[in-house]
């Protein structure tokens, strides 16, 4: 159990919380060594968060490096951290996540399976399998690879930068209503929040069309969402050689 | 005599390895379903040869856990087939660089591959180490913005990776073996003009590169296809007629790109 009271945390926190405004503002940097670490993979990587949820409670941060989700709060400070239970690959559980009704779910990419645990305490709940085949009649094989999962209010989106559809939980398939939702030539979807979408232009990250700024950099590569949506701001992470760093999209 | 010989070994030397095969190894390494057995996953040789590493101390694997993806092994170049019948006969289920360096190679009681192992087994070539692989004046060095399908990323000492669809550059998907704390083979998207990849280079096995000119993300060198040519009799590499659909025809003699039923392209041949 690794869920810890969120005052006593967010005070000791804020201190490293260089740019938290006026109390709600959830933009922060967090420097490497204190909470988050970066490790070397035998394969030459370097990880450490590997991708970012938010809703209305708090920003997710999965970080592979510990295999745990960490939370934070409105103020930027650390409000949570979540030990994820091992399904047997260390401390990998997804490349990708989302957060439902007080459980997380990953997008177990090897494996190729949603893996759902408990928000509260970690443990290993179930696994859902997804369609293999549902993006089968794409051409290019990079748009048939299910890498990315969303929310649509309750409905889970999976798919990948280009290609999108809705999972029908009951069947363990593709709903056929919603059928594949593509991106627009040299776009890329960033972010799916019900109607709220966050794509990528060139280098400018537009939500629902409307230009918000420039993607932002990360030295360090992350396998899921870099951006989230937490109170109406649109935000983006990147990890560089200094540390974590949570960036507003303006 | 000797020409005889030189002569044999020169073909064998300019032998083409269809794309197609690069990619279908590739699939049988990544999607091999496999659940270990006790017997693979005994601790006493992972304790003995990294004793206190929290995460080598022991397998990577659980008993009667399903797992999709050949296991990683440092140091391993087992294929997808002999790794199955590996495990069936009771072999370890991978291992790290910590087993490798306390305990020498792990080979004759572990199986599994790792990054050059499984590269050098899609490309149909010896193995070789991400140092050698990056060295070797058989494989072309090429710009990023020219990888094509079937190249390979390797960084020397560190890391290979084989190129699967390159149609969406700088946005690759790739396949590897990948070690801690995935543990096995797996596909990925990286963006290969990102930092990460700055120390790697482009390197083209060119068995393959004569085939990729009619490959599947191949649009130099292919031209659309005569009505004529749509009528034609297709046949995969084989020799095995097939149904579908004409899309593109290489520059290489009678090469062809076909469009099957189910979406999916393949290399094959045209018979008029």
């Amino acid at each position: 159990m690794m869920l810890r009271p969120a005052f006593g945390i967010a005070s000791v926190m804020c201190a490293i919380c260089i740019w938290a405004e006026n109390g709600n503002a959830a933009p922060s940097f967090f420097p490497w060594g204190a909470e988050f670490q970066l490790k070397s993979t035998e394969n030459g990587d370097t990880i450490c968060i590997a991708a970012v949820f938010a809703d209305s409670t708090g920003i997710y941060l999965y970080d592979l490096a510990q295999g745990r989700i960490v939370v934070i709060d409105s103020a930027g400070a650390i409000a949570a951290r979540i030990k994820l239970q091992s399904t047997g690959r260390s401390t990998y559980a997804g490349d990708d996540f989302v957060v439902r009704d007080g459980q997380t779910l990953f997008l177990n990419t090897i494996d190729r399976s949603i893996e759902v645990f408990a928000l509260g305490d970690g443990s290993h709940v179930k696994s859902i399998p997804y369609p293999q085949d549902a993006l089968k009649s794409e051409p290019k094989r990079i748009n048939r690879f299910v890498n990315r999962i969303f929310l649509d209010g309750d409905r889970i989106l999976l798919g990948n930068e280009r290609r999108l559809f809705v999972l029908d939980e009951g069947l363990g398939k593709a709903a056929a209503s919603f059928g594949i939702r593509k991106a627009a030539a040299s776009q890329k979807f960033l972010l799916v929040n019900g109607k709220r979408v966050a794509t990528l232009v060139g280098s400018q990250v537009r939500m629902n069309g409307i230009t918000r700024g420039r993607e932002i950099a990360t030295r360090y590569p992350m396998w899921g969402k870099r951006y989230c949506e937490f109170k109406g701001r649109l935000l983006g992470v990147s990890l560089d050689a200094s540390g974590v760093k949570i960036s507003e999209i303006r | 005599m000797l020409l005889v010989i030189l002569a044999i070994i020169a073909s064998e030397t300019a032998a083409t390895w269809p794309l197609d095969s690069v990619i279908a190894r590739g699939d049988s390494s990544i999607d091999l379903v496999w659940v270990p057995e006790s017997a693979n996953t005994r601790s006493a040789w992972y304790a003995q040869c990294c004793p206190g590493d929290s995460n080598y101390s022991h397998c990577d694997f659980t008993p009667g856990q399903s797992y999709t993806g050949e296991a990683y092994s440092y140091g391993g170049e087992d294929p997808y087939y002999l790794f199955r019948s590996r495990l069936a006969r009771g072999d370890l289920a991978g291992s790290h660089d910590c087993h490798w360096n306390n305990c020498g190679d792990p080979s004759p009681v572990v199986t599994g591959t790792d990054c050059s192992g499984f590269v050098c087994f899609a490309w149909n070539v010896g193995r070789e180490s991400t140092g050698g692989m990056a060295v070797n004046h058989n494989y072309a060095h090429i710009p990023f913005d020219s990888i094509r399908d079937g190249d390979a990323l390797v960084k020397s000492g560190s890391h290979t990776v084989l190129v699967v669809d390159a149609s969406e550059y700088p946005d690759l998907l790739i396949y590897e073996s990948y070690g801690w704390p995935v543990n096995g083979c797996r596909q990925r998207v990286v963006t290969v003009t990102s930092a990460t990849w700055a120390g790697y280079i482009a390197i083209r096995n060119p068995a393959i590169a004569s085939e990729i000119a009619a490959g599947q993300n191949a649009n130099a060198g292919v031209r659309p296809l005569s009505g004529a040519e749509a009528d034609s009799r297709l046949f995969d590499l084989a020799g095995r007629s097939v149904r579908g659909r004409l899309l593109k025809r290489g520059n290489a003699a009678q090469s062809v790109l076909i469009v099957h039923a189910d979406g999916t392209r393949s290399l094959g041949r045209i018979v008029r």
